[in-house]
């Protein structure tokens, strides 16, 4: 199954619903039903040796979050300031071993219903997939795979 | 990892800990101060707190990915994220580098 995870939270219409967001010049769709939590931009404390994509370690409903640079992940090329970046907390890692990690994004801008029929098929790693909403290109994530070593 | 006391410290932008019971004496360096464990010295910009019974829990897959380097786990402590180093392992940064130090 090309999307086991996104197909569980397919309305029922042959869509999946995501949360679009952007990251850099990137639109990128977070499965629906591994969103926990859309919050400002959480206070992030970094860690010295860690890989680029990981901002540093921040505190979310009294636990400590990882947070990861989305536009980093996906290999987004800077785009404009936004004024109201987000951490989107997601569930992440494979079903049995998921945890919350944040993403950091430059902003939240819908929730959409992606036909699966428009999807195309990457397997680029975190990306699985792409479509085309409202003529734009949208990088579908699994992120299963964050979860991968 | 629960009813251990933890001495809290901060080295650059970052809270760390370590089991009291790990630590043997303080040291100033310039500018600093030295922290020594039974097997380590480590460097601080300073000393935050002694804290007791912090609940403390492991570092998940995905962190390990992204910061593979050994520790106990992260506590939460006062809304500040703590990251509990393992003392036989301590995180390079942590490394006491400065000539002269002086325990006191």
């Amino acid at each position: 199954m090309l999307y086991p995870l996104l197909m569980t939270s397919a309305s029922g219409e042959g869509g999946i619903r995501c949360l679009l967001v952007r990251a850099g010049e990137y639109l990128c769709a977070l499965p629906l039903n591994q969103v926990r939590r859309v919050v400002a931009t959480l206070t992030t404390h970094p860690l010295p040796g860690a890989a680029p994509e990981l901002l540093g370690l921040a505190e979310f409903a009294g636990e400590a979050l990882p947070v990861l640079d989305l536009a980093c992940l996906v290999n987004a090329p800077a785009g404009a300031a936004s004024g109201q970046p987000v951490t989107v907390v997601v569930w992440a890692g494979p079903p049995a071993e998921r945890e919350l990690v944040g993403l950091a994004a430059d902003e939240a801008l819908a929730i959409v219903e992606l036909p699966l029929h428009a999807l195309t098929e990457t397997r680029l790693g975190l990306v699985s997939g792409e479509a085309l909403q409202a003529g734009r290109p949208v990088r579908v994530l699994n992120l299963e795979h964050l979860g991968a070593t | 990892m629960r009813g251990t006391e933890l001495l809290v410290f901060v080295r650059g932008e970052t809270s760390w800990g370590v089991e009291r019971a790990e630590v043997r004496r303080f040291g100033v360096t310039g500018g600093g101060i030295t922290i020594s464990l039974r097997h380590d010295r480590l460097r601080a910009d300073r000393v935050v707190a002694m804290l007791s019974t912090p609940t403390v829990r492991k570092p998940g897959r995905i962190l390990r990915r992204f910061w593979p380097v050994s520790s106990r786990g992260l506590a939460v402590v006062e809304g500040q994220v703590v990251v509990v180093i393992d003392p036989l392992a301590p995180p390079p940064e942590l490394a006491l580098q400065t000539e002269g130090a002086s325990d006191e």
